[in-house]
């Protein structure tokens, strides 16, 4: 009884902070409500405060079934789809592995209710299709979220880690994110053409207006994840020439969920 | 608009007929997944449910 004695005035104080000081209740009910989790800017790391959203996400990826799908992907297992079976022993651009490939993530995202975009795109002498779904957010849909994979590989590679695993990483993703609502919109983009100078990304970003770029805010190019040679955890952020504050938050959120991931930032990306 | 591309260590296996799953480290793998779901929450912000405000966000 004394702790519950203990614990209301505080929340009184609060109320009466609430009251006393804003003239729009519902705004700040709203606020309160909707209010992002990082809470400060460091130089380097941001501090994000962990919630229980994001944590029921990362709850939420099925290992077994990403592996499932990679060994389709990479040929170790056939692929089977209404059209029949098949082997993928390569997705290079433009060939019947990539074509199978295409039509099984279709059908993934098809059957967690997505209606996906497939735009045909060609440079030079390649040509290929993207896949591209989006989930808009609720409050700012203005505001975009990009999650890219390729979903090619070489001609004489399986192409599991590069980029099998990233392709099932935005499946994983996409299951997750689907009946979640967000303040901001997520874009996933499975691109083709990547190994011959992502062709396809290019295209798909050539053909987007101004506006439609401005709406852009951050592109996070998921490539390779499935190879540690050491198991120490090691995860490279290819940050290029942009400034530091997004690996930071990133950094950040890694060790807000204990992720045991180490990032380290690569500035070079050539 | 920032750009971030993130992934595991150099894979001497890559372009090779060794890029197989037999060389797919899975606990590294999941871990990488749960940092993608992790970064879509946070970069995407869920809107959260009413129960789960909790008052100290307002002395931000």
């Amino acid at each position: 009884m004394k702790k519950t004695i203990l614990l209301i005035p505080p929340f009184l104080v609060a109320l009466a902070f609430i009251i006393g000081y804003s003239s729009n209740i519902p705004s700040l009910i709203h606020d309160l409500i909707t209010r992002p989790s990082v809470t400060k800017v460091l130089p380097h790391t941001t501090v994000v405060v962990p919630n229980n959203v994001v944590w029921a996400m990362i709850g939420q990826v099925d290992q077994p079934k990403a592996l499932s799908d990679l060994r389709k992907l990479s040929g170790a297992e056939p692929v089977c789809l209404p059209q029949g079976c098949y082997t993928i022993t390569n997705r290079f651009t433009g060939s019947e592995g990539l074509q199978w490939a295409k039509d099984y993530v279709l059908a993934q995202l098809a059957s967690m209710g997505y209606s996906v975009e497939v735009q045909n795109w060609s440079r030079g002498s390649y040509a290929d299709q993207n896949l591209i779904i989006r989930k808009p957010g609720i409050l700012h849909p203005e505001n975009e979220i990009y999650f890219v994979a390729h979903l090619d590989g070489e001609a004489d590679a399986p192409a599991a880690d590069d980029n099998g695993s990233g392709v099932v990483d935005l499946l994983q993703l996409a299951k997750i994110i689907k009946n979640r609502p967000f303040h901001n919109t997520l874009v996933l983009l499975f691109s083709t053409g990547e190994e011959q100078g992502a062709l396809g990304v290019h295209y798909y970003v050539d053909q987007l207006t101004q506006e439609q770029l401005d709406a852009i805010s951050y592109v996070v190019d998921v490539d390779m994840v499935g190879y540690d040679s050491n198991n120490d955890g090691l995860m490279e952020l290819w940050n290029g020439d942009q400034p530091l504050d997004f690996v930071g938050l990133l950094d950040g959120i890694i060790q807000a969920y204990q992720l045991n991931l180490t990032a380290q930032v690569e500035s070079d990306c050539s | 608009m920032q750009i971030e591309d993130y992934h595991g260590d150099k894979n001497p296996y890559i372009h090779s007929p060794n890029d197989s799953i037999t060389h797919i480290n899975a606990g590294y793998l999941l871990k990488q997944m749960q940092a993608t779901a992790a970064f879509a929450g946070q970069l995407g912000v869920p809107v959260l449910p009413a129960y789960q405000v909790r008052i100290p966000y307002i002395w931000h």
